[in-house]
């Protein structure tokens, strides 16, 4: 009578995985957002996320936002919510559900599976242009890590790798029960995905906080080769 | 036989001279020490699970010492399995050659290359750019020390003897010669964004993309790369063929091994709990990819450790590049990393460096580079027993009459006349006889011999007039002999 | 009364007797019967420390013969205590001479012997003890008051070596053994940093050696600035390096040996005039 429900302990137990994980996230200077609410309240969270990490432009020019294509960020409308915020949301892959959405750099050429990678063509960007014109990537994760501020990115053809690389700032979306408490614990749960795809993707990265380096008289420099700004948005949607 | 590392640029006492003399860089150095060892000790302090791993992890690293064949066979087989190429290198020439026609297959001319230990012991740099190719060096600090043409003086912190005066005026010299925008201010804000705009130029037009490796994963072929800054998955992302020199002793058995110590390099070098990036390279892209290199190619680099494996030295192998010891030793505090005319400095490059390129390449460091602290030891997280490694390499070099014949002779005399209460007894009546000859106001301020080391630097008390043995015997006529 | 050997160490013998002399005197005032086995010369670390171990495992061996030989009745069971007044010199006995010695009969041949002298060397290792640690576990802890005739706020600047600190790990019984005697002992800034003195490495290397000392004494600056009155070490190589290289810098302010602090506490002469006093005599005039 008097202990606590099993699931209110673990809804606990993980509140407070999500409290340290952002905790330490907001300690190597990356920023966060709580958006447990559902889609509506995750599209807020975008929308001031996109606002925080992206730098007034100059006049006229769209910020441009590359996005992973993937049926988990399909519910969140990105292509529409980016656009009605002032930005230009492109992707490398057809987005489920078919709708190309403003900017669409593979409207201009006919559908089908990602290009192979070779000579530019004309008036379609490559991949690395597209990520690399942009202001801000948008991904999920595979996990994250409360002990040590860390998410998982496991590159896939959908999930590419440059989105969280080369724009000026990242953005992931993380829910809560994809955190764990510890290094090990995450590499456990890339062990059971090895298990059920019959291989590890052929790069994981760990991602804890922007770039960052103290090689001028030991002075913390951030953003010197991956982005600036590193944002997570922990929500339900 | 012992690997060959590059030459040591100046004789010893010159380097000696250069640093003792360079009161800036001794401050840089003194000071980036101290906040790395106080961050190990808080990160350790305040993550027990990483005290726990740490443990874990020096048996694991030990227990695969023990099966360095196998394990690179099988790593060999699971990276080939996914379509990438292992190849061997038993010295720098072979490491040349292989990433030379590697380049003259693809065409290759620019080379972007993430930070590795490996390919400046091999002088992988300076062969690529002797064949034509242009080589740059991504890492922030290393990048700064490419541009001022110098050798690093801390192998985490490379440009810590670097003031941000100096780094921008070598920023400004670059902007003028590639007719580039140059950085408009010494702030780190500044020489930072600097320093991105023109390496992230290079790393969109780079045909190979070259790194070194942490450690290799045998159960399933993955490379592990810890960095900071994003270059080493900007060097493994962006050009279309990616190039790894890792050493054979990197690799650990299974990913069990590998959980427990991840975390040890950071924690033990920066205070980090993890670095901001790590990536686990399990072969090129895979089908249906859109980024990530096309070939995957990693050189396993022996160059002299193969040779230690089973030998009282062999615990080296387990060193994980994190710095600590270089953070706590007061002669690397004292005189920074570039004096040792090694890329591995400090305790670990005093006996790194003469096991990897032979005694006879550094036979100064294990005598003239360590006061016998044993700092060292208590810092480093593999428990590696260095100074009971540079006692056994000052042994060997007296075994193998590397020492000065008169050193050798005062050390043979010594022994003679001290191990017997009577030649110890002769030898201090002969000190108080002739000692006067060398005092000034009470004190030795000039002696013979090896002595004279000391009093080059230091005043001596004389011998006493009547020694304690003398005294006890004066005052305690009767006790036994 | 306690028996107990007297392990001076070749320094304390040839260059400071007088920290040998107040040894004694602090030992007996306590009840110890002080045996001095005068057999004794060198440990031999500092040859062991440049790598030549045949020459260390000589000066080993005459060692560990001159402790176990006795006046009184030399029966194993009863060996006492050998009371050791260098932290490195103890350090050199406990932790490398069983390996040494038997290392060293294997080298010369002498196999059937090896083993025998790593015991007799291991016998010796488990006796040695050092002074401040010999006290401090005889010692009663300091009273709420003044002990001796020292006023409280009496202030030393202290200094343990490398070898005592990390081999032996006493950092705590020098500063009991102060405290106990009236002082305030004041570690230095940097405390766990080497002075500079490292043996065979403080020979060959001049400037390097002097370039760490120097880092030391701008600490010491810093301690005398807060009041230190002299310099304490219960290792008498750190105290001859810092104080040599003070001396060299035209500086005479006071190093002590931890014996000689203890015995003028005793006598309830420990003040700040005595101190420069006792330290400033040469030689072993006494």
């Amino acid at each position: 009578m008097s202990r606590a429900d099993p699931a209110d302990r673990r809804g606990q137990e993980q509140a407070g995985l999500v409290q340290e994980f952002m905790d330490h996230w907001e300690a190597l200077s990356g920023d966060a957002w709580l958006a447990l609410g559902g889609v509506d309240d995750v599209r807020r969270a975008v929308g001031e996320a996109v606002r925080a990490m992206i730098p007034d432009r100059a006049s006229g020019t769209p910020a441009q936002v590359v996005a992973w294509a993937t049926e988990e960020l399909a519910p969140l409308g990105l292509p529409a919510l980016l656009a009605s915020l002032g930005c230009e949301c492109v992707w490398w892959t057809d987005w489920p559900g078919g709708a190309a959405g403003a900017g669409d750099p593979r409207a201009a050429s006919a559908a089908g599976p990602a290009d192979e990678p070779g000579p530019a063509k004309a008036a379609v960007l490559q991949p690395q242009e597209l990520a690399a014109g942009s202001d801000l990537g948008i991904t999920t994760c595979a996990w994250a890590v409360a002990d040590t501020g860390t998410i998982a990115l496991y590159a896939t053809p959908s999930t590419w790798r440059l989105p969280s690389l080369l724009p000026t700032a990242h953005l992931a979306l993380v829910r809560p029960s994809q955190i764990v408490r510890s290094i090990p614990d995450g590499l456990r749960l890339m062990a059971e995905h090895r298990a059920q795809q019959g291989d590890l993707p052929s790069a994981v990265n760990l991602v804890s906080g922007p770039s960052r380096s103290a090689d001028i008289e030991g002075d913390l420099a951030v953003g010197v080769h991956g982005p600036r700004r590193a944002g997570v948005i922990i929500g339900e949607w | 036989m012992p690997g060959i590392l590059p030459p040591a640029g100046a004789p010893w006492p010159e380097r000696r001279r250069r640093a003792l003399g360079d009161p800036t860089m001794r401050e840089a150095v003194g000071k980036s020490t101290r906040s790395l060892a106080e961050k190990k000790a808080a990160a350790y302090a305040a993550y027990p699970l990483g005290e726990a791993m740490r443990v874990r992890a020096v048996a694991a690293r030990r227990e695969a010492l023990g099966h360095t064949d196998a394990l690179l066979e099988e790593f060999t087989r699971q990276v080939e399995a996914r379509g990438g190429h292992v190849a061997r290198a038993d010295g720098p020439a072979d490491v040349g050659r292989y990433v030379l026609a590697v380049a003259r297959r693809r065409g290759a001319r620019r080379v972007v290359k993430s930070k590795s230990m490996a390919t400046e012991e091999v002088a992988l740099n300076e062969q690529l750019e002797a064949a034509g190719l242009h080589v740059r060096e991504t890492d922030l600090g290393e990048y700064i020390i490419q541009l001022a043409r110098e050798r690093p003086a801390h192998i985490l912190v490379p440009a810590s003897h670097k003031t941000r005066q100096q780094i921008r005026t070598l920023f400004d010299d670059e902007a003028e010669r590639s007719g580039d925008p140059p950085p408009g201010g010494d702030a780190t804000p500044e020489l930072t964004a600097f320093a991105r705009r023109q390496l992230r130029e290079e790393f969109l037009a780079a045909d190979i993309g070259i790194t070194g490796g942490n450690f290799l994963v045998a159960e399933t072929g993955t490379l592990v790369l810890i960095t900071n800054e994003g270059n080493g998955r900007m060097t493994t992302s962006l050009p279309p063929v990616h190039i790894a020199v890792v050493g054979i002793d990197k690799v650990v058995a299974t990913w069990d091994d590998l959980a427990v110590l991840l975390q040890q390099a950071p924690m033990s070098g920066t205070g980090q709990l993890i670095s901001t990036y790590t990536s686990f390279i399990t072969g090129p892209r895979r089908p249906g990819e859109v980024d990530g290199p096309e070939e995957f190619h990693l050189v396993l680099l022996d160059n002299g450790r193969h040779e230690l494996l089973g030998t009282a030295y062999e615990d080296v192998l387990t060193c994980i590049r994190c710095g600590a010891c270089l953070n706590v030793c007061p002669v690397f505090r004292t005189i920074g990393g570039q004096a040792y005319g090694s890329m591995y400095s400090g305790p670990i490059g005093v006996v790194l460096t003469p096991l990897l390129g032979g005694l006879a390449h550094a036979p100064e460091l294990p005598k003239s580079a360590c006061a016998m602290c044993h700092a060292c030891r208590d810092a480093c997280p593999m428990e590696i027993e260095l100074p009971r490694l540079i006692l056994a390499l000052r042994r060997t070099e007296i075994e193998e009459s590397m020492e000065p014949p008169t050193v050798r002779l005062t050390f043979e005399l010594w022994g003679r006349f001290w191990a017997h209460p009577a030649g110890f007894h002769l030898t201090a009546r002969l000190a108080q006889l002739g000692q006067r000859a060398f005092m000034q106001k009470g004190r030795l301020t000039r002696a013979p011999g090896l002595v004279g080391g000391w009093t080059a630097t230091r005043d001596s008390p004389p011998v006493a007039r009547e020694t304690f043995h003398q005294w006890w015997r004066r005052t305690r006529p009767g006790s036994p002999p | 009364m306690t028996r107990a050997q007297l392990f001076v160490s070749c320094m304390v013998d040839l260059f400071r007797p007088r920290a040998g002399i107040a040894a004694v005197q602090v030992l007996e005032r306590r009840g110890v019967e002080l045996e001095f086995p005068a057999a004794q010369t060198c440990c031999g670390q500092f040859a062991y420390n440049a790598g030549h171990h045949r020459e260390a495992a000589a000066m080993g061996r005459q060692l560990v013969r001159a402790f176990e030989a006795s006046g009184a009745n030399g029966s194993p069971v009863d060996r006492p205590p050998v009371i050791a007044l260098s932290g490195s010199c103890a350090a050199m006995v406990k932790h490398e001479m069983p390996e040494l010695l038997e290392r060293d009969a294997l080298r010369r041949g002498r196999t059937p012997a090896a083993a025998g002298w790593r015991r007799r060397a291991e016998a010796l290792a488990g006796r040695v003890v050092e002074f401040s640690e010999w006290l401090d576990g005889h010692d009663a802890p300091a009273p709420s008051g003044a002990a001796s005739g020292a006023p409280a706020s009496l202030k030393v600047a202290c200094h343990t070596g490398c070898h005592m600190r990390r081999l032996l790990g006493l950092t705590e019984p020098p500063l009991r053994t102060l405290r106990r005697a009236g002082v305030e002992p004041l570690e230095l800034v940097d405390a766990d940093q080497c002075c500079g003195f490292g043996g065979s490495f403080g020979l060959i290397e001049p400037e390097i050696s002097a370039a760490m000392t120097d880092a030391k004494l701008a600490h010491l600056a810093t301690a005398r600035s807060e009041g230190a009155t002299c310099l304490v070490s219960a290792d008498l190589g750190c105290l001859m390096q810092l104080g040599g290289r003070l001396t060299r810098r035209g500086d005479e302010f006071p190093t002590l040996h931890l014996a000689e602090l203890v015995d003028m506490a005793d006598q309830g002469r420990l003040t700040a005039v005595e101190i420069g006093r006792v330290a400033s005599r040469q030689g072993g005039d006494d």
